[in-house]
C-alpha cells in the first residue's frame, strides 16, 4: 500500500467536493444573471405592472371593508388569484434563491479550499 | 408493521403523494380561475357594445366596436379599480388600470362606501375613483358587491 494513499484519497475527494461546488456556483450564477438580466430588460413593463397591480388594490379593500369581504370571502378570494402577478413573484424568488445559493456556494468553496482533510485513522 | 410505517420507502411515498396532491390542488385552482376569467372576458366581448355604447339606432353588432381598437388584455372578472367615466341608473363605466373599460352593475346588496360612511349612487360621480369587488354575470358585466371611493 502506498505510504500516502490517504492523503491521495482525501486530495481526490477535495477535488470532486471542489469541482461539485464550482458546478453549483456556476448553475447559481448563470440563474442569478437571467434572471437580472431579464429584470434589467424589462423593467418598465414590469414596473408598469407592478404599479397597476389589481391584487393591491383588493388588499387596500380587506383593510378598508374587512365585513364585506369576509360576506363575500368567494369573490374575493377568485378576484384576489386572478391578479396576483405569479410570473412576477417566481421571477423574484428565484433570482432571490439563485443569489442565496450563489453567496451559500461561494462561502462554501471557500471553507472547502481552506481547510486541510486528514482522516487521522489514516495517518499512522 | 410500525418499522413498514417509520420506514424511509413509505415516508418518501408518502411525501411524494402530498407533493402531487398539492402541486395538483394548485393546478386545479389555476385552471379554474383562468376559466373563470376567459368567460367573463368572452361575454364581455360578445355584450361590449351593448354594455359600453348608448342607445343608438345603428348600433354595431357583436364585438368590439369597429376600428384600430387593439384588443385588450383579459379583463378582472371578480372587480375593477379605476375612475368612473359615466352613470347610468344602475350601472357605471369604469375605466380600470390596464384601460379597460368595465360595465358595473349596481344591485340592492351593493354597498358603497365613502370612508367610515355608507354613500349613495349621487356620490358616485364621473372621474372619481373608485374600487370594485364584485362578480360577473351573463351579460359581461361585474355585479358589484362593493364599490368604495377613496377620498384623496
Amino acid at each position: 500500500m502506498p505510504a500516502d494513499l490517504g492523503n491521495q484519497i482525501m486530495a481526490r475527494v477535495k477535488h470532486s467536493r471542489v469541482r461539485a461546488l464550482y458546478l453549483r456556483l456556476a448553475l447559481s450564477s448563470a440563474g442569478c444573471i437571467a434572471g437580472l438580466a431579464y429584470l434589467g430588460v424589462e423593467w418598465r413593463s414590469l414596473w408598469l405592472a407592478v404599479n397597476q397591480l389589481p391584487a393591491l388594490g383588493f388588499l387596500r379593500l380587506a383593510f378598508s371593508d374587512p365585513d364585506i369581504i369576509f360576506a363575500n370571502s368567494q369573490d374575493y378570494f377568485l378576484g384576489l388569484i386572478e391578479s396576483t402577478p405569479f410570473g412576477l413573484i417566481a421571477l423574484g424568488l428565484g433570482v432571490i434563491f439563485c443569489f442565496i445559493c450563489m453567496v451559500e456556494f461561494l462561502t462554501a468553496k471557500r471553507r472547502v479550499s481552506q481547510s486541510p482533510l486528514i482522516i487521522h485513522s489514516l495517518v499512522s | 408493521m410500525p418499522q413498514f410505517i417509520h420506514s424511509r420507502a413509505i415516508i418518501i411515498i408518502l411525501a411524494t403523494l402530498a407533493t402531487l396532491a398539492i402541486l395538483a390542488g394548485v393546478f386545479q385552482l389555476g385552471v379554474s380561475v383562468g376559466e373563470r376569467k376567459s368567460r367573463h372576458f368572452t361575454r364581455w366581448f360578445d355584450n361590449y357594445n351593448q354594455n359600453m355604447l348608448p342607445p343608438a339606432p345603428h348600433r354595431p353588432g357583436p364585438g368590439l366596436p369597429p376600428g384600430n381598437m387593439p384588443m385588450p388584455m383579459l379583463p378582472n372578472a371578480h372587480g375593477v379599480f379605476g375612475k368612473i367615466l359615466s352613470v347610468s341608473d344602475n350601472s357605471l363605466i369604469i375605466q380600470g388600470q390596464d384601460n379597460v373599460e368595465q360595465n358595473v352593475l349596481i344591485t340592492s346588496s351593493t354597498a358603497i362606501r365613502i370612508d367610515r360612511r355608507i354613500g349613495t349612487i349621487e356620490d358616485l360621480k364621473p372621474e372619481t375613483e373608485v374600487s370594485v369587488l364584485g362578480a360577473p354575470n351573463e351579460q359581461g358585466q361585474i355585479e358589484a358587491r362593493l364599490i368604495r371611493l377613496f377620498n384623496k
